[in-house]
C-alpha cells in the first residue's frame, strides 16, 4: 500500500531534522508511543498504540535507519507486531526550506498482514494518512512550545 | 418478492409425500427454541481463542506464552510441539507423495497461510482468552509465498510440505472416447487459453463452534458441535487422537447453515478433545467471523488452461479436451476427492462422446479448501457452459439452439465415464424457463436498447446436481482407499406412550429433514405428519447411524427417507403381524390407517397403535406366542445400489440422481462503470418426484442466491504476499435480500427409476446462476465488440475492463479447421 503527502511545518528545518531522526524525540510524537530499548543511533525498539478501525492495538516495532542526508532525507524501515498482525513500513522523508518553515513531503509503503490487511487497505490508508499527519503536526506543537517567547 | 408459477401436478397419489406440509422446524426456530453451539453453557467451563498466523508462510523460530500464562484468568495453552506429541497427523485420503502430508489443528514448525491456528489459550472467559492470546509472543521467519496454483506446479516454486516434497497432491488423466480423432476430424476447433474459476466461501449465520467435554472416566469426548458429517468425520478425529471411534461421540444439532464447509471442522474438534482433556474440563470454541471467511473452508479455485473442443458444421460438439489446475489451499483436508468429483458430470448436460481431463491439484499458501455450494462439479460444470457459450459465440450460433442440439435427450443416459443420467427434460426445462423470462421479447429488446446506448444481454446456465455420491469414486484418486457405495441409518419406533418417535442419522441444516421425514413415515403407517416426532439432529449417543451419515452431496432425499421408509415399512410390518395375531385375522387383511390397525373394514376388529405399543412395553404376559421379538422398534440402513468403480478405465456409475437446473437471466450492463444489473431470472428445476414442493422451492431460492452472490460479489482475493484481503463483510460481499432479483421459479418433475420415492437429491443448484449471468453478460458486451467472459468472478471492475479493453480477453480465444490445429 503506496501512501504519501507534503505538509509544511512552523518550525526550522534543523529542529525538525533532529526530531525525526531521535529515537527519544520522535518516539513520543507517535501514538502512544514509548521507547523500549535503543539499540544504536540507528537501530530502536519501541511499543506504539496504533489506532484503527479496529480500535487500539498495541504493536512492538523495530526501526531502522537505512539511509540518511542530514536536514534533506531519511529513509526508514518499521517491522512491527502485534495483536496478530504485522505491519512492514518504508518510509522516506524529504526535507526543504520554505522561509522559516519546513516542508517535508513523504512517501511511504505499507505492507500489512492479518486481520488488520483484511480490513480493506482502503480503509485503513485513510487512517494511516491522517496518523501520520497528526505526528507531524505533534512535532510542530512541540517545536512551537519548546522555542523562546518572542 | 417470489413469483412461482403453478407446479406440474403428476398425479401423485401420496397422501402426505408431495404437499406444502407445513415446516415443523420453524415454530421453535421462529421463536428463538432452536439448540445452536452457543446455546450450550457448562459449570467451570473454558473458552478458547486461537493465536494465528499473520504469514501466509513462515518457519516458526519460537512462541513465548510465558506472559499469556500469567494472565489470571488464563487456564491452559498449547501450541505446535505439544500437539504433535499427542496427537496422529490428520488421515490423508491421498495417495503418494500427497500421503506424506503431516497435517495437524496447530501449525507445527511452519506457517501455511494467513489465519492458520499456531497456539490455542483456553481461559475462563471468552475475553479473557482473547486478551491472553495477545500476550503470545511468536517470532517468524517469513517464506516465499505461494498463491498460484500455476506457480505451484513450477519447479522452483516454494514447497509447503517438505515431508510430500512437491506442492501437487494428486494429478491423473482422465481420458474417454477418442478426442484426438475427434478434434481431426471436427470441422471446427475452437481454443480456448484460460477459464479460470475464483474461490469464495459461504458465510453461515452460525459460525463454526462447539463445546468439547472429556471424560476421564470413561475417555469419551462429547462434542456439541456443527459438524455436518460426523461419521466420516470420525475418521479423522479418533484417528488423530489413537482411540477407538466409540470415544469420541459428536452431537449436532441446530445448524445455522452449512454448505459443505462444515464438513472439515474436525480439525477444530480434534484440537478441542486435546485442550478439553489438558484443561481438565468442558472447552467451548465459537469462531469469529473474520477466521470464519478467513480459514473456515474455501471453495475451490480452479484453472482450466488449454482448451480445445471439435465441433461440426451442424452445431454437433463433439467433446473436449482441458488441463485443470485445482488449488486446494495449504491443506489437504478432504481432498484430493475433488480431483474425481467432477467427474460425475462429465459432460454436463450434453451428449459429448469425446473427453480428456488431465487434472493436477496442487497446495498453495490459501486457507484450506472443502467441499462447498456443489463441490468440484460447480466448477467443472462453469467451464462446460462456458465452452458451450464460447462456441456458440465464435462460430456465430444460437446459444439456445446448440444447447438444444446437444443436450442429453433421452435416459437413463450413460456418459462416456460411466455415470447414469437416471432421468430428465433439459429440453422442456430450456423452454419453461425462456418462457418465464420472455426471451424472444428480451431479444428485440436487447437490440432497441443497444441504439440507446444501453447494453442488455441474455444469458442461460444449464447445469446438474448430482446427488448421493458413490465413494468408491474415492478409488479412482487412491486405490487403497476402503470406501465404496453409499449408507444411511434411520430407527422408527412406537414409544411407550404410543407416539411414533424418528430419529435419523442425517445432520440437519435447514433442509426440513424433521418435516419430511414426518411426511414419508406418515405416509407408511397411516398416520399424520403431526403423529410423528423426529428428534432434532443428530445425536452419536442417542441417534443409530451408519458409515456415511451426514448431509452431503445432496443425498438426503434419497438416503436419509429411504431409509426412514425403510425403518417404518418395517415397523409396520411387524404392526401387521401383530395385529393380526391379536385381533384374529391375516397378516394381509389388517389395514394401518389412521393410528389404527385393523381387520379389513371391521371397525370391532381393530386395536389403536398405543394399543400394541401398551401390550408390547408394559403387558408382556399378553404378547401372542411366537411375537416375543417384537419391540415396535426398527432401524433400517439404506445402501443405493453401486458397484465399485472400474479403476483401469476410470469408469462407474458415480452419483445415483441427476437433478437439473436450467436457469435464464436477463442483466443490464452499465458502460460507463461496468457494473451489471439482472433485470429478470428465471430458474426450473427438476428434482424428481418432489416431497415438499415449498421446502424444494426455498432450496431453489437459496442456490440461485449463492450462485447470483458468486458470480457477481462473493470472491476471496489473496494479495501476492498470501494476504486474505477480503477477510470481512466489508469486503466479503455476501448476497443479500437485496442482492437477488425477483426470482420466477418453476419446477417439473422426473421421476428417478433408481430411488425408492422418485426424489432426487437436491439443493446445490448454485452453478446454472453462476454461468447465466457469465453468459447474460458477454451476451450483453458482445452486442458492444467486449470481450469474453474467461473468469466466474465479474465484479464492476472486470467488466469494464472486458468492454473497454475486449483485446485481452478476446487474444485467448482461436477458433480453426480440424485438420489445421491437431
Amino acid at each position: 500500500m503506496k501512501i504519501g503527502g507534503r505538509t509544511q511545518l512552523n518550525a526550522p528545518r534543523t529542529e525538525v531534522w533532529e526530531t525525526l531522526t531521535d529515537p527519544r524525540k520522535v518516539t513520543p510524537l507517535l501514538p502512544g508511543g514509548e521507547v523500549v530499548e535503543e539499540e544504536n543511533g540507528e537501530t530502536w525498539r519501541a511499543r506504539l498504540g496504533v489506532p484503527t478501525n479496529l480500535g487500539t492495538s498495541t504493536f512492538d516495532f523495530t526501526f531502522t535507519l537505512l539511509e540518511q542526508r542530514p536536514t534533506e532525507y531519511v529513509r526508514v524501515y518499521g517491522h512491527g507486531y502485534g495483536s496478530q498482525n504485522i505491519v512492514d513500513l518504508t518510509a522516506e522523508l524529504h526535507l526543504s526550506e520554505e522561509g522559516e518553515e519546513t516542508q517535508i513531503r513523504w512517501e511511504g509503503d505499507v505492507r500489512l498482514g492479518g486481520v488488520l490487511a483484511s480490513l480493506g487497505q482502503r480503509s485503513l490508508l485513510y487512517v494511516l494518512q491522517q496518523q501520520i499527519e497528526n505526528v507531524l503536526r505533534a512535532l510542530e506543537a512541540q517545536q512551537s512550545a519548546e522555542a523562546p517567547a518572542q | 418478492m417470489t413469483d412461482t408459477v403453478a407446479r406440474e401436478e403428476t398425479g401423485a397419489a401420496q397422501k402426505w409425500s408431495g404437499r406444502n406440509v407445513p415446516r415443523k422446524e420453524d415454530e421453535r426456530l421462529l421463536r428463538g427454541q432452536g439448540s445452536f453451539v452457543e446455546n450450550i453453557q457448562y459449570q467451570h467451563m473454558g473458552y478458547v481463542h486461537f493465536v494465528r498466523s499473520p504469514y501466509a508462510h513462515a518457519h516458526i523460530k519460537g512462541i513465548d506464552v510465558s506472559l499469556a500464562e500469567q494472565h489470571p484468568s488464563v487456564i491452559c495453552t498449547m501450541a505446535g510441539d505439544e500437539i504433535e506429541e499427542l496427537l496422529q497427523p490428520f488421515f490423508q485420503i491421498a495417495p503418494e507423495p500427497g500421503a506424506e502430508i503431516r497435517d495437524y489443528p496447530l501449525a507445527v514448525g511452519k506457517a501455511r497461510f494467513v489465519g492458520e491456528p499456531v497456539v490455542a489459550v483456553v481461559a475462563k472467559t471468552r475475553e479473557a482468552a482473547r486478551d491472553a492470546a495477545d500476550l503470545v509472543e511468536v517470532e517468524y521467519e517469513p517464506l516465499e509465498v505461494v498463491v498460484d496454483g500455476q506457480r505451484a506446479l513450477e519447479d522452483d516454486a516454494p514447497v509447503l510440505h517438505e515431508d510430500a516434497g512437491v506442492n501437487v497432491t494428486w494429478q491423473g488423466v482422465y481420458d474417454y472416447g477418442d478426442i484426438d480423432s475427434a478434434l481431426e476430424r471436427a470441422d471446427h476447433v475452437v481454443e480456448i487459453d484460460e477459464l479460470h474459476f475464483h474461490r469464495f466461501t459461504s458465510t453461515p449465520i452460525e459460525t463454526n463452534g462447539a463445546v468439547v467435554d472429556y471424560d476421564a472416566g470413561s475417555g469419551v469426548w462429547t462434542m456439541h458441535c456443527n459438524n455436518q458429517l460426523p461419521a466420516v468425520s470420525l475418521f479423522w478425529i479418533a484417528s488423530a487422537l489413537g482411540v477407538p471411534f466409540s470415544r469420541v461421540q459428536l452431537i449436532s444439532k441446530d445448524i445455522g447453515g452449512a454448505f459443505g464447509n462444515k464438513i472439515n471442522s474436525y480439525a477444530y474438534l480434534t484440537l478441542l478433545a486435546a485442550l478439553s482433556r489438558k484443561a481438565r474440563r468442558p472447552v467451548k470454541w465459537t469462531e469469529w467471523r473474520s477466521e470464519q471467511i478467513a480459514s473456515g473452508n474455501h471453495s475451490n479455485e480452479r484453472t482450466f488452461r488449454d482448451i480445445k473442443v471439435p465441433v461440426m458444421n451442424d452445431g454437433t460438439i463433439l467433446g473436449y479436451q482441458v488441463r485443470a489446475i485445482d488449488d486446494a489451499g495449504a491443506f489437504p483436508r478432504y481432498e484430493p476427492l475433488g480431483g474425481v468429483i467432477w467427474a460425475q458430470v462429465l459432460p454436463g448436460c450434453y451428449r459429448f462422446e469425446n473427453a480428456r481431463v488431465d487434472f493436477s491439484q496442487v497446495v498453495t499458501n490459501k486457507a484450506p479448501v472443502s467441499p462447498n455450494r456443489g463441490y468440484s462439479r460447480l466448477q467443472h460444470l462453469w467451464m462446460v457452459e462456458r465452452v458451450v457459450d464460447i462456441v456458440a459465440s465464435e462460430l456465430g450460433f444460437d446459444p439456445v439452439e446448440v444447447r438444444k442440439k446437444n443436450y442429453v435427450a433421452e435416459f437413463p443416459h450413460e456418459t462416456p465415464n460411466g455415470c447414469i443420467y437416471d432421468s430428465g427434460d433439459y429440453h422442456r426445462c430450456l423452454d419453461i424457463a425462456l418462457d418465464l423470462i420472455d426471451y424472444r421479447s428480451w431479444l428485440g429488446r436487447r437490440d432497441e436498447a443497444r441504439a440507446e446506448g444501453k447494453l442488455i444481454g441474455v444469458g442461460i446456465g444449464s447445469t446438474l446436481d448430482s446427488g448421493t455420491n458413490n465413494f468408491g469414486q474415492s478409488r479412482l484418486v487412491n486405490p487403497n482407499m476402503p470406501f465404496s457405495g453409499n449408507n444411511e441409518a434411520a430407527n422408527v419406533k412406537i414409544d411407550l406412550d404410543g407416539n411414533i418417535v424418528v430419529t435419523l442419522g442425517s445432520v440437519p441444516q435447514g433442509q426440513s429433514h424433521a418435516t419430511t421425514a414426518a411426511q414419508v413415515v406418515a405416509d407408511v403407517l397411516g398416520v399424520a405428519p403431526d403423529d410423528v416426532t423426529v428428534l432434532i439432529g443428530s445425536d452419536m449417543q442417542r441417534n443409530v447411524y451408519s458409515g456415511f451419515s451426514g448431509t452431503i452431496a445432496s443425498q438426503f432425499a434419497v438416503t436419509g427417507l429411504s431409509a426412514a421408509i425403510g425403518a417404518a415399512e418395517r415397523l409396520r410390518d411387524d404392526i401387521r403381524a401383530l395385529a393380526a395375531a391379536v385381533l384374529g385375522g391375516e397378516e394381509d387383511e389388517v389395514v394401518v390407517a389412521d393410528g389404527v390397525a385393523m381387520i379389513g373394514e371391521d371397525e370391532d376388529r381393530s386395536i389403536p397403535l398405543a394399543g400394541l405399543a401398551g401390550m408390547i412395553h408394559f403387558s408382556t404376559a399378553e404378547i401372542p406366542p411366537g411375537f416375543e421379538n417384537v419391540s415396535l422398534n426398527r432401524t433400517y440402513v439404506y445402501r443405493p445400489p453401486f458397484e465399485v468403480p472400474d479403476l483401469e478405465t476410470k469408469t462407474g456409475n458415480l452419483t445415483l440422481t441427476y437433478a437439473t437446473q436450467i436457469h435464464a437471466c436477463v442483466v443490464e450492463v452499465d458502460p460507463e462503470t461496468g457494473a451489471v444489473q439482472i433485470l429478470d431470472y428465471a430458474a426450473v428445476d427438476d428434482s424428481g418426484t418432489l416431497i415438499n414442493p415449498q421446502i424444494v422451492e426455498g432450496q431453489v431460492h437459496g442456490a440461485t442466491a449463492h450462485g447470483i452472490g458468486a458470480v457477481l460479489t462473493e470472491e476471496l482475493h489473496y494479495d501476492e504476499d498470501g494476504q486474505l484481503v477480503s477477510m470481512n463483510f466489508y469486503d466479503y460481499e455476501a448476497a443479500t435480500a437485496l442482492d437477488v432479483p425477483p426470482l420466477k421459479t418453476d419446477s417439473i418433475e422426473s421421476p428417478s427409476p433408481f430411488t425408492p420415492t422418485g426424489a432426487k437429491g437436491m439443493g446445490e443448484g448454485g452453478g446454472a446462476p453462476l454461468h447465466a449471468v457469465c453468459s447474460a453478460i458477454q451476451d450483453a458486451l458482445r452486442q458492444h465488440g467486449g470481450g469474453v467472459v474467461t473468469d466466474s468472478h465479474n465484479p464492476s471492475e472486470r467488466v469494464y475492463r472486458l468492454l473497454h479493453e475486449p483485446e485481452n480477453s478476446r487474444a485467448g480465444i482461436r477458433v480453426g479447421n480440424g485438420h489445421d490445429r491437431v
